[in-house]
């Protein structure tokens, strides 16, 4: 019952919006096809048959619809005086083809009665023509093949030419305006879920069928929600190709890049392995993106993969790695039938180098502190990450085992200047500094979860869902390092200190957590007979023991050698449990006003008792700290939806949870390091844990007319703690900051968002609109120089994307967005401000076929009270050139940041200080790539 | 006495005759080969008639439809009531039990009949094991407490005044012999039929509680009614006498459940997944009602769908099925539905009364279908569902539908 709603709502914008496909010039006038779809030999009507309308001579695909309650129809917009071939067709039976003409004079054509003749098989057979798109059941399908596509078309071609379906800026589908949650190929994810991987690589020739269906949430819920989903069926003979990417490119400044991909997939196994290696700050945070960015189509504007011109510093790369998916079972499925076997590895060796300097100015009571600090760094980093998971799923349990492990080795040198200054006194002092060191970690970890649900069977046990997740993760780290700082004061000689000192660290660690949830108790007492609430109870116990064996050395100029430093070398256990029993229970209150309304109140109370223990063994004494702490933390939340028959759905859900957090070994007793001059914290024992009470609401509205989809969404969050770990800041009159923690009172902080999104589609022709707010705000108390005040920030953010776009012509989308920044400092009854406006422009006009220009155009205007204000323009463009028959081949002019301007500064104010940040990123450069792209999908190589 | 002895032996020869004879009849229902049409072919003297909505006469849905020379009379268990309106739809009384939460038992009226000799409303408090009388303006007349086993809410009155009474649970030992029909006249049982053991009844956890099998319709002689028993293929003919098997249905093989479903104890426990498993397959036959010589009824298979083509109507004499469904409606019926699933998903047709068919669609319903039909068919509304669809709101009461079938269809 519950889509069945959907149907005649997506069925609708198939009535409403006959795509008209032909490429008409103005000259040639329109008519309208019109009549009745039956059964003639059992006289009933039709509903739900496919029309679809092709030009007579070549067969290519004008407009269709499917037929209402009455089985009548009327399709607008067809070329009139023309030759037509009209297909009606309807499961079950044999498919109708009538060739008519819409005369000149009338601009009108009645079909009058089509009668359907009963076929003795079903559609397995072969059809003439199959139909563009079909109902069966509650799927709707369209058929690929009916629509003619570019022979070097990729199914994202394909899904922006079905009617009802958006793809948006951000990569997310929409039908209707209902997100499709999830995009398969053949019932299984496609190369971990990506979309890019599925809708930029397969040709639209391999494709069958799409089938849009909705899927049930949770079976088991009162409350009626579904998702969307998206299945692509591929043709028997395309279930298994090989694509990839060979890229190489040079430009100016001795920038270069290569990419390298190569991916298969058949009916059991996917496949893929990429590597690349560049030198203008393009890198990707995990192999899918880096897979993705192999796509045969990457202008779309959904890849992540592109030299990033805010990060702080140029970085040079070399990655690599594969991903798999070895499925055991014939026919599997993503939902019910899983057995797989999938990984992944990646490896990194990354180089950054990066100069920055900050500004900061921190408000005191009186008068400020001004600290320039400039800092230059290198960094080499080697890593390697493993993972694997093993899933096996079925209508009744879920089982998924995923080990992991990850190695790093990484080496630093940096150098560091800073310079302050008071409004008092002038210039106060200076700083230098200079390190380097290496950090090699390991870490290998294991995941194992399990699920069981309730089977259909009288007995008690069978009727409770179980799931346990169990995380097993182990550590280790070597951390060697040397640091040299030279402190000089210019208001006392006697306060310079000179420090070269040593450090060799060993770390490791090993941890254990177990999850476990076990539901509907309720049916467990009386025999059966239900309570009016359920009952779940879960249980989270973690354990974890942390080792930690520093020796700290210092150069002795008189004996020039390194003598150990009793105070800082130190060997540590820490051994840290937690256990988290708690028992949910939840009561639905449905009212049904049998087809008026459905509306159902969800009242959850969750009783929860956190247990923490820790207990540190140290060399040196007064660490060794036990503590044991025990608090209760129920949670309660309300959960109203309002289900209009046909017309809207609306959500509302106010939550209340509660969060604590302990104070760490660190910041109860810490080991102080004085070479740390211009900043140290001091370490409180009798910090006591924090509690922060949060309350949230979330409120969704969706319209089910099928007419304008409209949806938009408001959540919000305000928190109170207490006993927050805050400080007391002294601010030295030669610039160095001495932090004291403390336990402060009334934290607040609260977040606001909300947005919606439009879109309207006529034709080829897409317009959206995005528009969204976010507010943020805070207030935490503090004492500045022993000043007790209350330190405030709010942060607002409005942004408003608008979008255009012309298939396969041109795509346009402009956004704006401003960003504003304050802090009030209350002890000293000012207040400073950030403003960040940023202009965006992203075009990409496909010239034709073969050439395709792109744009982007970012203005950023940056003003902070107190300092000056910074604008500047990054324009960035590329052409592109793909020939060969299959498009596969490719050459790209690139120009980045034109005008030169790219700046990477940051204004910020928060509590009592302003600060700019600028780091040196990437300025203008010049590149010239060569990519060829071969593919071989089915036993067809593309292109041949 | 001379003549005794010949008319008794004619009198047997009758009976034996008559027995010969009650052998049931085999109908052939395949729902592939069922006709459809369009209103003005299939249905005739249809009529439309809104009930007034206002506060008090607000409800949900029809669950049983009695009509009387001048009111309808209609129980609805989502508000717990019992409302009566006059023929042209306008709100007359209402007779309203406890106020209780949906589908929770304490308090739930049900087992509504009406005496049509004595213009009362009959039924139960079934918590309370009262039995209420009232008039048709609503006034309580008498309230008396019986034994509980004379309170079945699944009961149909038949003209004769007796009350048939369908059981299909029992609060006697689990050895004991039920009949799963007891016929009474006030509190005495006259007769009883189909009999079974209780404990080789089927389990309740073992099919599908649909109404259309547990509540029997009013068919239009009010004599009798019919009943089909689940995973059975027999209809029986149940009047105040007698029990009789008068069909056996026999459909296509691809629809048709296993032999001996029903009886084989080794499908214990595992019917229902057999037959979500097996969707199309057919358990029973519910709403079975007939108007003249045409059968009426409902096909039951797990297919939850509400827009199935699963109800019919049989012509007894030229043995011509007809699926009400695929009924297109047309300017006759202004394009509104007239016998089509949405919105009647639950109770088919309510009644059968002199030649006519009684059926209810709910206001959203009725609503939807003038939003599609206005602006392209422009259908020309009679005055009272012109008055409805300008006044009105697609959160009204549901609307009332009588037809006759064509003769003919």
């Amino acid at each position: 019952m519950k889509y069945i709603l959907f149907i005649p709502f997506l069925l609708c914008i198939l009535l409403l919006q006959t795509a008209a496909y032909a490429q008409q010039k103005d000259t040639i006038p329109l008519g309208t096809l019109h009549g009745n779809v039956l059964d003639s030999a059992y006289d009933y009507v039709l509903p739900s048959a496919t029309i679809a309308v092709y030009k007579a001579t070549d067969s290519s695909l004008l407009s269709f619809q499917l037929t209402d309650g009455f089985g009548d129809f009327r399709i607008a917009k067809v070329p009139v005086d023309i030759p037509l071939k009209v297909v009606v067709s309807f499961m079950g039976y044999k498919s109708a083809i009538i060739y008519t003409k819409i005369p000149l004079e009338t601009k009108d054509r009645d079909l009058k009665k089509i009668n359907m003749e009963r076929g003795v098989h079903t559609l397995k057979d072969v059809v003439i023509t199959r139909p563009p798109v079909e109902l069966n059941g509650d799927t709707l399908e369209f058929n690929a093949d009916a629509f003619k596509l570019d022979s070097n078309a990729v199914i994202e071609d394909l899904f922006k030419r079905l009617p009802g379906i958006t793809i948006w800026g951000d990569g997310t589908i929409t039908v209707n305006g209902r997100t499709v949650s999830k995009v398969l190929i053949d019932g299984k994810e496609f190369f971990g879920g990506s979309v890019n991987m599925a809708l930029q690589n397969i040709p639209k020739q391999a494709v069958d069928k799409i089938q849009v269906y909705q899927r049930e949430k949770d079976p088991t819920s009162p409350i009626k929600d579904s998702v969307t989903h998206v299945n692509i069926k591929l043709k028997k003979e395309w279930k298994m190709g090989k694509f990839g990417k060979i890229a190489a490119g040079g430009g100016t400044d001795g920038r270069y890049e290569s990419d390298v991909m190569f991916s298969l997939f058949n009916k059991r196994t996917q496949f893929a392995v990429a590597g690349a290696t560049n030198n203008v700050n393009k890198s990707a945070a995990n192999i899918s993106s880096l897979i993705d960015n192999g796509s045969y189509k990457t202008f779309s504007g959904l890849s992540s993969y592109r030299p990033n011109f805010s990060a702080a510093g140029i970085q040079q790369t070399k990655s690599g790695g594969f991903i798999f998916r070895r499925d055991f079972n014939e026919g599997a499925n993503d939902y019910n039938n899983k057995n797989a076997l999938e990984g992944n590895f990646k490896y990194d060796d990354l180089n950054t180098h990066t100069n920055s300097t900050k500004n900061q100015i921190t408000l005191l009571e009186q008068g400020q502190q001004t600290s320039n600090s400039a800092s230059s760094s290198i960094n080499w980093t080697k890593r390697m990450d493993a993972n694997t998971k093993y899933d096996r799923r079925t209508e009744n349990f879920e089982l998924t085992i995923a080990p992991s492990a990850n190695f790093s080795n990484s080496r630093n040198q940096s150098s560091n200047q800073t310079n302050t200054s008071s409004s008092s006194a002038g210039d106060v002092s200076q700083n230098n500094n200079t390190s380097y060191g290496t950090n090699d970690g390991k870490q290998a970890a294991l995941n194992i979860h399990f699920t069981q649900n309730p089977s259909y069977r009288g007995n008690i046990k069978g009727r409770f869902t179980t799931t346990h997740d169990y995380r097993f993760q182990t550590t280790s780290n070597d951390i060697v390092n040397n640091s040299i700082t030279n402190f000089h004061s210019f208001l006392d000689d006697k306060q310079d200190t000179y420090y070269n000192r040593r450090y060799d660290t060993h770390k490791n660690g090993m941890s254990h957590t177990l999850d476990s949830r076990f539901g509907d108790l309720s049916k467990g007492i009386k025999n059966g007979k239900l309570l009016p609430f359920s009952i779940n109870a879960s249980n989270n116990l973690s354990i974890s023991k942390d080792k930690g064996n520093t020796a700290v050395q210092d150069y002795d100029t008189t004996q020039k050698t390194y003598t150990a430093n009793s105070y800082l070398t130190n060997k540590s256990d820490l051994l840290q449990v937690k256990e988290i029993p708690s028992l949910e229970f939840n009561k639905s209150i449905i009212k049904n006003f049998v087809n008026r309304y459905y509306r159902s109140l969800n009242f959850n109370f969750v009783l929860k008792e956190e247990f923490f223990f820790m207990h540190n063994n140290s060399e040196k004494s007064f660490q060794d700290i036990t503590r044991r702490y025990s608090n209760f933390i129920p949670q309660a939340s309300i959960f109203y939806n309002n289900y209009l028959y046909d017309r809207r759905s609306t959500e509302m859900k106010l939550g209340f949870s509660q969060r604590i957090n302990y104070a760490t070994i660190n910041e109860l007793a810490p080991l102080i390091d004085s070479s740390n001059v211009l900043y140290q914290q001091y370490g409180n024992a009798g910090l006591k844990e924090s509690r922060a009470q949060e309350l949230m609401f979330n409120y969704n509205m969706d319209k089910l007319n099928a007419g304008n989809p409209l949806d938009y969404f408001v959540y919000a969050k305000i928190s109170r703690t207490n006993n927050a770990i805050g400080d007391s800041t002294i601010y030295t009159d030669d610039g160095k900051t001495r932090r004291y923690l403390v336990n402060v009172n009334n934290v607040r902080s609260a977040i606001f968002h909300a947005g919606t999104r439009r879109g309207f589609k006529f034709g080829k022709t897409l317009y959206t609109i995005e528009p969204s707010i976010d507010i943020s705000l805070s207030s935490t108390p503090a004492f500045v120089n022993s000043v007790n005040s209350e330190l405030k920030s709010q942060t607002y953010k409005g942004n408003l994307t608008l979008g255009y776009e012309l298939q396969n012509k041109l795509s346009v989308q402009l956004s704006e967005g401003i960003t504003t920044n304050y802090s009030q400092q209350d002890y000293r009854n000012t207040s400073s401000e950030v403003l960040n406006n940023s202009l965006r422009l992203l075009a990409t006009w496909y010239i034709n076929k073969a050439f395709t220009l792109y744009t982007d155009v970012d203005r950023n205007t940056n003003t902070s009270s107190g300092t000056e204000g910074v604008r500047f323009t990054n324009w960035s463009m590329s052409a592109n050139y793909r020939f060969l028959k299959g498009k596969n081949a490719e050459v790209r002019l690139a120009a980045y940041d034109i005008l030169r301007q790219n700046k990477g500064i940051t204004n910020t104010t928060q509590q009592n200080f302003i600060t700019t940040c600028t780091s040196n990123v990437m300025q203008q450069f010049f590149m010239c790539t060569i990519a060829y792209y071969p593919r071989m999908f089915g036993k067809h190589a593309m292109g041949k | 006495m001379r003549h005794l002895f010949p008319l008794v032996g004619i009198v047997l020869f009758c009976c034996t005759a008559l027995s010969l004879h009650a052998q049931e009849r085999v109908l052939r229902i395949d729902p592939n080969t069922a006709h459809g049409g369009t209103s003005s072919k299939i249905f005739e003297n249809v009529q439309y008639i809104p009930l007034e909505t206002t506060k008090e006469s607000l409800f949900g849905k029809i669950d049983k439809l009695e009509v009387t020379p001048n009111y309808f009379i209609i129980a609805d268990q989502t508000t717990n009531a019992i409302l009566i309106f006059d023929k042209k739809g306008k709100f007359h009384a209402k007779i309203a039990g406890p106020k209780i939460a949906q589908f929770v038992f304490q308090g739930q009226i049900g087992g509504m009949m009406v005496d049509h000799e004595q213009n009362t409303i009959i039924y139960y408090q079934l918590n309370e094991a009262l039995r209420i009388t009232c008039n048709f303006d609503g006034k309580e007349l008498k309230r008396e407490k019986l034994d509980y086993k004379f309170l079945s809410p699944y009961n149909v009155r038949l003209k004769n005044g007796a009350v048939l009474a369908h059981y299909f649970y029992s609060r006697e030992k689990k050895d004991s012999i039920i009949h799963e029909f007891d016929v009474y006249k006030d509190t005495v049982r006259t007769n009883k039929f189909l009999p079974f053991q209780w404990n080789k009844m089927l389990i309740s956890t073992d099919f599908f509680f649909s109404d259309g099998i547990i509540q029997q319709t009013r068919s239009n002689s009010g004599e009798y009614v019919y009943y089909n028993k689940v995973y059975s293929d027999i209809i029986y003919r149940i009047s105040s006498d007698t029990a009789i098997a008068v069909f056996k249905m026999v459909y296509p093989m691809s629809l048709t459940l296993p032999q001996g479903f029903g009886t084989d104890t080794t499908l214990d426990n595992k019917r229902i997944e057999y037959l979500q498993n097996h969707k199309d397959a057919i358990y029973a036959a519910g709403y079975i009602t007939d108007v003249k010589n045409i059968l009426l009824f409902r096909l039951l298979s797990s297919n939850m769908r509400e827009d199935a083509n699963n109800t019919f109507a049989y012509h007894l004499q030229s043995n011509s099925l007809l699926c009400l469904e695929k009924v297109s409606s047309d300017s006759t019926t202004y394009f509104l539905p007239v016998a089509t699933s949405s919105g009647w998903s639950r109770t088919a047709i309510h009644c059968v009364v002199d030649d006519y068919c009684y059926v209810s669609h709910p206001s959203n319903a009725m609503f939807n279908a003038h939003e599609v039909g206005k602006t392209v068919r422009r259908p020309v509304y009679p005055p009272a569902l012109q008055q409805y669809f300008l006044k009105g709101k697609p959160t009204d009461n549901p609307v009332i539908v009588l037809f006759k079938l064509k003769e003919k269809f």
